[in-house]
């Protein structure tokens, strides 16, 4: 089942660019683009990692396509 | 369609072939051209190797300046803050790094025809392969270059021996995913030319009298891409990395 996010908005919450956000999570900016796109489903590393960063629990920012989120 | 019949239609469809190539191996082995056609055959594609040559450089050298065109403009839209002509930029390049790579393997390819006795067209398919070489390398570096701008954490000079294992090391997840991804159906692409291959030369050797090199450098070629993928198979279960 294809995963939806909203990366891109805690990111615009947050007020910096992929590039910031790849340093922040330890990926490269191309990484963050893939997963905003729904290109890329990251790693439950990055996952966390991106949770912990924008503040919020994981389930805020990913869920499964057509399911509710946690907002 | 049921599994099976399609099974079986796969290997009729194969014998099939098989048929019709080794068909026409027993006939052309039996009636074969006679020397003048042969010359003239030989003479044509020696005279038409090198201008194929210069039209793959001219051809492939401009369409690559057209996508790398394509990929600043987006560049430059990626700097002014539009974060997503960033992937359609990188594509673009490296659709410009892989066209300069057909350049290559063209050249490359089609130089064996050239070398007819008498004339200059082995001289020059071989000053246009010189000519190629520096032109495609000079090319990716600078196509490189541009993606490291895009992506600053990549790593690795094209002029260096190491440059794709650095590349890869640079790359983090999910590139590294996306590599694996295409290097699989790279293998197994490669995987079935080479068994048609092998079929087709071992057909050949049966009516064409030669030895067995041919045969020999594909089972190689094959044993090759076997042991690779399974020695990277293996890597990857231990949670190393394939190289």
């Amino acid at each position: 089942m294809p995963l939806a996010n909203h990366v891109k908005e805690h990111r615009a919450r947050l007020g910096i660019n992929q590039q910031e956000l790849g340093q922040r999570i330890g990926a490269s900016r191309q990484t963050v683009s893939l997963i905003e796109r729904g290109d890329y489903n990251p790693s439950i590393t990055l996952t966390l990692r991106m949770a912990r960063e924008f503040g919020v629990p994981v389930e805020e920012i990913f869920s499964l396509e057509g399911e509710e989120t946690h907002e | 369609m049921n599994k099976t019949v399609k099974f079986v239609l796969y290997i009729l469809g194969g014998a099939l072939v098989g048929g019709v190539l080794g068909f026409g191996v027993v006939w052309l082995g039996m009636n074969g051209l006679d020397t003048k056609s042969l010359a003239a055959l030989e003479g044509g594609m020696a005279l038409a190797a090198p201008a194929l040559q210069a039209l793959a450089i001219l051809a492939c050298s401009l369409a690559a300046a057209r996508y790398m065109k394509h990929a600043r403009r987006l560049a430059a839209a990626l700097e002014a803050g539009d974060e997503d002509q960033a992937e359609p930029a990188l594509e673009a390049a490296d659709t410009a790094i892989n066209v300069l790579e057909l350049q290559q393997m063209l050249v490359m390819f089609l130089m064996p025809f050239a070398m007819a006795p008498g004339g200059y067209s082995p001289l020059v398919s071989g000053l246009l392969v010189v000519v190629s070489v520096p032109m495609v390398i000079l090319g990716q570096g600078r196509i490189v270059n541009f993606i490291r701008r895009i992506n600053p954490e990549k790593r690795g000079d094209i002029r260096d021996l190491k440059f794709n294992k650095e590349w890869y090391e640079s790359c983090d997840e999910a590139e590294r995913q996306k590599i694996g991804r295409a290097s699989y159906r790279a293998v197994l692409a490669t995987q079935t030319v080479l068994l048609v291959l092998l079929v087709v030369v071992v057909l050949v050797r049966m009516v064409v009298p030669g030895d067995n090199l041919a045969a020999w450098c594909l089972l190689a070629a094959i044993l090759t891409l076997k042991i690779s993928l399974w020695r990277g198979s293996r890597a990857e279960k231990k949670g190393g990395n394939a190289r």
